[in-house]
Order: C-alpha cells, then sequence, then structure tokens
C-alpha cells in the first residue's frame, strides 16, 4: 500500500507509534474523557469502524474546519504542517499510520497548501495483534495536534479519548463513522494501474512530467511526496497528450539537485487519485 | 519520436526565457542584489555588506511558527551570538499593508526593543520585493550569505517543524550549522532544507 515514504511521513508515522506513559493518576480511579475536542475554528472527534477490536480496525480523526480554514495533508506545500497523533493503545493494539485521502491544492495569497477544507477524517490503520488478549474495558487515547489556516494561522491541541466497550448511543453511531472513514479511504491514492507509465524529464528550472495512462486526460494536478523538489505555489502546466497527460512542474529553489524519481499524487478529474513515481531523466 | 521533438522544444523554450525569479535564490549562485529600507529609515543594499556574512530572517510576529522561535528566546540568541561575531543580521517584513505581521516604522522598532531581539537592522518591505526576488514563502525562512555574496544557505531555522516551543530543546539549527561550517573554510553541510512556518502574507 505504501510502497516509500517521504521522511517527514516516516517521523509521523514513528511519532503515531510511540506510546504514552500514563499519566500520574495514581491511586484515583481514571476519569473517563472525551471522545471530542477542540480548538480556534476546529472541531476534531475520534471514530472508529467498529464496536470491536480486530483485524482491518480502522480508528478516525475527524476534523470539522469553519469555513475558509484548512488543516495540512502530508506534505503541507509551501507553508504549514500535517496533524500529528500520539496513541496510547492496550498492549496488542498499535497505530500504524495515516492513510491520507487526496488533498486539495489551497491557494493563500499566491502561496499554495496541500490540505483539506470543511469536513475530513484522516483514517487510521490500527495493527491488532492476533496472540493478545484484548481485554473488554480498555480505553484508546490520541493527543493531537494540529495547524490550522486561513489568511492566519492558530495550533491546536486535543486529547481525545475512545472508550470500549461503547456506550449504547455511540454504538448506534457506529454506522456513521464506518461509512465516514469508508469515504475517506475511497480517496486515498492507490498505486498507478502496471500498465501507466510515469517519466520527468529536467531542465534548468522546469521537470517535465509525462504519465501515460492509456486515455486522453484532459486535466490532473501533481502532489508531490517528498518536499522541495517542486516549487508548490508555481501554476502546474497541464497539456493533454493523446494517451496521457504531460504536466510542468518548476523546481523548488530548496532542490540542490535533481532528484533519481519524482514521487507523487496525480489527482485526475473525477476524484481519482493514485500515487506514481516518475523516474527523472 | 514525437515526444522527443515536443520536449527539445519545450528545452528550448527554457533556454530562451530569462531565469525566473523562483529560481534565482539557489544555493551556490550569488545571493539577489535588493535594496531596502530599515525600521530607522535607513537604507541598506546587499552589496554594502561585502566581506560580512550576511543572514535573512523572514517575520511576522502574529505567526505561531515564529512565536515559538520568539517566545522561546531562540530567535534573540541566535541574533545575539552571531551578530557579536561580525555578522549582518537583517529580519525581513514582507507583509503588506493591513495584513498580519504589517508593521510601520515605530511599531517595529517598540516591538522588537519588548522582544530583546538584536538584529542589526529590521527591513520593512510591505511591496514584498525582497521577499519574492528571494523566494521567500515562510516566517520564519532563513538565508545565509557568504562575504563573497554568495548564497549558501536557504530554509527553514532548524529540524523541528512544528509551533510548538517544547520541540526548540532538542532542535538543530541549520543557520548556526551553516555559519559555524561556512566561517570554518567548510562547505555547509545542510545548504537547503524545506523552510517552515506560516505562509508570507505578500501584496497580491
Amino acid at each position: 500500500m505504501m510502497p516509500s515514504f517521504s521522511l517527514r511521513a516516516a517521523l509521523i508515522c514513528a511519532a503515531a507509534t510511540l506510546a504514552l506513559v500514563p499519566g500520574s493518576a495514581g491511586a484515583q480511579a481514571p476519569v473517563p474523557g472525551s471522545r471530542t475536542g477542540q480548538g480556534p475554528h476546529v472541531r476534531v472527534e475520534l471514530i472508529a469502524d467498529r464496536a470491536a477490536p480486530g483485524p482491518g480496525m480502522r480508528l478516525g480523526l475527524k476534523f470539522d474546519l469553519d469555513p475558509q480554514w484548512h488543516i495540512y495533508w502530508q506534505n503541507p506545500g509551501d507553508s504549514g504542517g500535517p496533524p500529528q497523533a500520539m496513541w496510547t493503545f492496550p498492549p496488542g493494539m498499535m497505530a500504524a499510520g495515516i492513510e491520507w485521502p487526496a488533498p486539495e491544492r489551497i491557494d493563500i495569497g499566491g502561496l499554495v497548501n496541500y490540505g483539506y477544507h470543511g469536513t475530513v477524517v484522516l483514517p487510521v490503520v490500527v495493527a491488532v495483534a492476533a496472540d493478545v488478549r484484548i481485554p473488554q474495558e480498555f480505553a484508546i487515547r490520541a493527543s493531537v495536534r494540529w495547524m490550522a489556516c486561513a489568511n492566519l494561522c492558530v495550533p491546536g491541541k486535543a486529547d481525545l479519548e475512545l472508550q470500549f466497550p461503547l456506550t449504547d448511543s455511540e454504538r448506534g453511531q457506529v454506522g456513521g463513522w464506518k461509512a465516514a472513514i469508508d469515504s475517506a479511504r475511497a480517496r486515498v491514492p492507490t498505486p498507478a494501474p502496471a500498465s501507466w507509465k510515469a517519466s520527468a524529464r529536467s531542465t534548468s528550472d522546469t521537470f517535465i512530467v509525462d504519465v501515460l495512462t492509456g486515455l486522453r486526460e484532459e486535466d490532473a494536478v501533481f502532489f508531490p511526496l517528498e518536499l522541495s523538489q517542486v516549487n508548490d505555489s508555481a501554476e502546474q502546466a497541464v497539456t493533454a497528450l493523446a494517451d496521457g497527460v504531460r504536466l510542468g512542474l518548476r523546481k523548488s529553489s530548496q532542490l540542490a539537485k535533481d532528484p533519481s524519481v519524482l514521487h507523487g499524487v496525480l489527482s485526475l478529474p473525477g476524484g481519482r487519485a493514485y500515487t506514481i513515481e516518475a523516474p527523472v531523466r | 519520436m514525437k515526444n522527443t521533438t515536443i520536449v527539445a522544444a519545450a528545452l528550448a523554450l527554457a533556454v530562451a526565457v530569462a531565469p525566473v525569479p523562483t529560481h534565482a535564490s539557489k544555493v551556490g549562485a550569488p545571493a539577489p542584489a535588493f535594496k531596502g529600507t530599515d525600521s530607522k529609515g535607513k537604507v541598506h543594499n546587499l552589496a554594502d555588506f561585502k566581506g560580512k556574512w550576511v543572514v535573512l530572517e523572514w517575520h511576522n510576529e502574529g505567526c505561531p511558527y515564529v512565536r515559538k522561535h520568539y517566545g522561546g528566546n531562540n530567535m534573540q540568541k541566535l541574533q545575539q551570538e552571531w551578530t557579536a561575531r561580525g555578522v549582518v543580521w537583517l529580519t525581513v517584513i514582507s507583509s503588506t499593508t493591513g495584513q498580519q505581521g504589517y508593521m510601520e516604522p515605530a511599531q517595529a522598532n517598540a516591538y522588537f526593543a519588548k522582544q530583546k531581539a538584536a538584529p542589526s537592522a529590521i527591513l520593512l518591505d510591505p511591496t514584498g520585493e525582497i521577499g519574492r526576488l528571494y523566494d521567500a514563502k515562510t516566517t520564519p525562512h532563513m538565508f545565509v550569505i557568504d562575504p563573497n555574496g554568495m548564497l549558501v544557505y536557504n530554509g527553514a531555522i532548524d529540524d523541528k517543524p512544528t509551533s510548538d516551543q517544547a520541540d526548540l530543546a532538542a532542535a538543530s539549527n541549520f543557520v548556526s550549522a551553516a555559519l559555524s561550517e561556512g566561517m570554518a573554510g567548510k562547505a555547509v553541510t545542510t545548504a537547503t532544507s524545506r523552510p517552515y512556518g506560516c505562509g508570507i502574507k505578500y501584496a497580491r
């Protein structure tokens, strides 16, 4: 599913899998935490796609943003930074990373961010060990930090907790939570079909990327998965080809030397999004 | 082959057009020449600083990432440390009128005094001319220029791209590293990195 990672994504994954040391609650009975939290212009919720843990389980961090405000994709673009979560699980369970839905290109005063508006769910894969008995009662905790920006940026954080077994009211909501997580997963880029051919040609200040899909593609947006390869704010010059699409991507000022491969997400009309690797020639 | 012809044409076009400003702030090339007015009304040319190391720091007082470095006294310490060693430290504000971070000269002087900041000068760039010349993206965004006027560093202030002050202690500072290595006559190990922060509030 994830053939290679950017450094940042790897770091976030490492952070996501770090367990927090339980607080110094001492002898007191633990106070149930909240499943929901908020910061300026942002409300966040911890949801799950099932009422009892098991293989293939997903959690979701559901962000609900005020109009005009956005949070960030794994590569935030010109500015900002992606949300980060530190997880606490019972033994035998751990977070195995966020599945990032394809982002939008967001122009703020001529600089471009990659992120999300409105309501967005970030699905989180949960690894459940087959040979460990998960107790009847347990809590999953997420300490979430994010940066939200409109024209201005405001950081936010929330400590969320989902208690199992779920309450009756939560059981009634699980169907909706699963639908929201599944819908977000449907927008996670899939690897490009094996029949596609992607390549990049390097000129002095531009990468000319050809993606041959077998069909004429009228439009496309490239979202780089590595930082500092492409100038995020530069307009992407898109040309339809008889059997695909060509994009002209201006190089980043921070790019010291050409990479061997451009790695990114190609979004095509109709909500199609694919991860592509274009060898640079 | 058809594709080859098109690419060759694109290559020819790329060579024919003048260098674009987005690629001007390239490490290893001469730093773009600029002229700017500081908060005391003094005009500075980059050429005035020939023979000295120069640091450019993009600033917006309301940005949470900038507040991390000022609230944690990190930026002030860097300014003190490096200006004491002869470095010219220019803090640049490219926020345009009416946008977050924009400051009138008197406001800037009062604010930086209160912060106990120690830059050599505060350049007010509300037209965004200097910012765009350097393709400065974020606050902070840092550049280091050597005594020959060559750009030797372009990127983030450090390797912890967050707005959290708690991350300062373990951060590795790219600007200090570039200056230390450069002054010792060594090549700069990390000459570029992705700048992190708030987008600069440029004039449209």
